[in-house]
């Protein structure tokens, strides 16, 4: 087991653990409980949770020993609020599974499954509370600065590709798709996991903005291979092969694909979208990705994955790069490559 | 080869301008100035060194100083930079409507805690200063055998930090800096050897105890990914212009352009206190 990966999993031990611990309820609420634990005991990557620990044990000068206690209870928070939204986020795809089983929603009906998901939002501050009131006023005033705007940066994400998806919105630009990934994918799953673990490990005394750039572009390089695995053989646990096309998401190769399109291609490309999910035909589907693939989209987004593959390195080392090497840093340098490399 | 040579040649697929080719937006500062495109091409080049992308593999791993970069895709890195500073200013915007908007007698105790701050700020910074000047005249004494002439004893200028609410006195700097904020230690840089080094760090996280210039350390400032040497000459004394720090660093003459950095450090409480980032060229 690599370095990186044996760290992932004493975090992800750790992490679960205090999440089992806050979740567990003396006395189980009816149509309420068991759900909210439901997601979390699906298990997941635990990245978040990791970068949050592995920031904290960087910036507190801590490497190498026992997570920080304070520290893993902001991961709890960063895996329960992460779940949340995921909840959330199923009613509003429509998706029908997560994690290989049966989305939240489609087990107990979508009024059962947002009630769950607000509880287990609302449920995320205990252990993020717990976390920072012994660090003081300070801290508590920057965990809830960097919180507060990050909630505000995912649900301006989320709407935005919604609304894009719902009105038919087409005449979209790469700058569109960068700043709706920045917002929707990187600032709550890398960006605030690794100010929260900046802010605790260093006591609030380093600004949380130094590692903004770095979740970004890892964000952004995680986001589109993400999105490009979609479209492969292989795009992942319980996810099916061209399920984006088919919910005609806004892609970096949807963007490129429609620029690189004649009209009579275009015309049926915005015909397409502006079907409804049950609407759009299979055979338009493949014809979509066929294109994709002889427009070089597909190949363009690989380049720009690189790319801020790349980005994230240059900024890496500015942030990172000066800090004395370990085994945090090394798991923080891996994550590049691990966008790439995950199974 | 799978097209037969006597096939005709297909017309290439005409490509329509794009409506529109980005949001036109630019906000300042988004993206750090290392040349006119120098961290997308640093990105871009770096891209294509790396490659981490699972598709095979094109050739030897290649040299990042000598790859060409796709102007596509070095354009969209630009692209990523701007609209993340976009983002940012937005939300400093939103943040300073906020700040304004909801002040109420609950913040007051923050205003305590940051008048207590500048107090204790203020105090620190007379003593260190005071310590200063002794050391200043000691040494003086120590290199004359007999005590020195009336008025031949040089003080230099006591460093008077301003306290809120003192009458204004005139700036010694051209442009001075905002007031850092109550948990910040203010920097300013002076470069020994180099016209075009410039500072990217404006302050430090101050320590929790009082500190003395002489306990910070800055590592060796270090140019990511080159050999080039590093710049080991930092040193930190009490800023006589203004309240906070002045380093000095020296760039030996010939240091190739770049962004260097190097962690800062107080050696008696063991505490990272921030990065120090130079720009070169």
């Amino acid at each position: 087991m690599t370095v990186e990966g044996a760290l992932l999993q004493r975090y992800g031990a750790a992490t679960r653990a205090e999440v089992a611990r806050y979740l567990a309820a003396p006395a189980p609420s009816p149509f309420l409980d068991e759900m909210l634990a439901d997601y979390p005991q699906r298990g997941g990557k635990m990245l978040r949770p990791a970068i949050c620990l592995a920031n904290a044990a960087v910036f507190g000068q801590r490497s190498g020993g026992e997570p920080m206690p304070e520290a893993v209870r902001a991961a709890a928070a960063i895996e329960m609020l992460h779940n949340a939204l995921l909840i959330h986020d199923d009613v509003q795809d429509g998706s029908e599974l997560r994690r290989g089983r049966p989305t939240l929603h489609a087990l107990h009906g979508v009024p059962l499954a947002i009630n769950a998901g607000d509880a287990l939002l609302f449920a995320a501050f205990a252990p993020l509370i717990d976390a920072v009131r012994p660090l003081g006023g300070d801290v508590i005033r920057q965990v809830m600065d960097v919180t507060a705007t990050m909630a505000r940066q995912t649900a301006e994400g989320q709407a935005l590709e919604l609304g894009w998806r719902d009105r038919n919105v087409t005449d979209l630009a790469e700058a569109d798709y960068l700043r709706m990934a920045l917002k929707k994918t990187a600032w709550m799953g890398m960006i605030w996991p690794a100010q929260l673990g900046l802010i605790i490990g260093s006591r609030g005394r380093l600004d949380p903005e130094m590692v903004v750039r770095f979740g970004y572009f890892l964000g952004l390089a995680f986001q589109i291979e993400d999105d490009l695995r979609n479209l492969s053989e292989d795009p992942g646990y319980g996810k099916e092969q061209n399920g984006d096309l088919a919910e005609a998401k806004r892609t970096l190769m949807l963007i490129h694909v429609r620029r690189q399109c004649d009209a009579a291609e275009r015309a049926r490309l915005d015909a397409f979208l502006g079907l409804s999910r049950e609407a759009r035909r299979e055979n338009d589907v493949l014809w979509l990705a066929g294109l994709m693939h002889e427009r070089g989209s597909i190949d363009h987004a690989r380049a720009v994955a690189a790319a801020m593959a790349g980005a994230a390195e240059h900024e890496f080392a500015a942030v990172y790069g000066a800090l004395p090497p370990s085994e945090e840093r090394t798991f923080l340098h891996g994550l590049i490559r691990w966008v790439f490399d995950r199974a | 080869m799978t097209t037969p040579d006597d096939a005709a040649p297909q017309p290439r697929p005409t490509r329509p301008e794009a409506a529109r080719e980005g949001p036109h937006r630019h906000a300042a500062g988004s993206r750090p100035a290392a040349g006119s495109n120098g961290a997308a091409h640093a990105a871009a080049q770096a891209a294509a060194a790396a490659d981490p992308a699972p598709h095979p593999q094109h050739g030897p791993v290649h040299d990042p100083d000598t790859l060409a970069v796709n102007d596509t895709v070095a354009a969209t890195v630009r692209s990523a930079y701007d609209v993340l500073g976009e983002t940012i200013a937005q939300g400093r915007r939103a943040a300073e409507q906020f700040r304004v908007g909801a002040y109420n007698v609950r913040d007051v105790p923050d205003d305590l805690r940051a008048m207590a701050g500048n107090l204790i700020g203020l105090a620190r910074q007379m003593t260190s200063a005071t310590f200063d000047i002794c050391e200043a005249l000691v040494r003086q004494a120590d290199g004359l055998a007999s005590p020195p002439p009336p008025g031949s004893t040089v003080v230099g200028p006591f460093p008077a930090p301003k306290a809120h609410g003192s009458a204004p006195t005139p700036a010694p700097h051209p442009a001075p800096q905002p007031a850092p904020a109550p948990d910040k230690l203010a920097l300013s840089v002076v470069f020994h050897g180099s016209e075009t080094a410039r500072a990217r760090t404006t302050a430090f996280a101050l320590p929790a105890r009082p500190v003395a210039p002489a306990d910070l350390a800055c590592d060796a400032l270090v140019l990511r990914g080159s050999s080039a040497p590093p710049i080991i000459d930092i040193t930190f004394a009490l800023d006589p212009d203004a309240p906070g720090l002045l380093a000095t660093i020296s760039v030996p003459a010939g240091q190739p352009a770049g962004l260097y950095s190097g962690a800062v450090y107080c050696r008696r409480q063991a505490l990272l206190v921030g990065l120090m980032e130079i720009e070169i060229g």
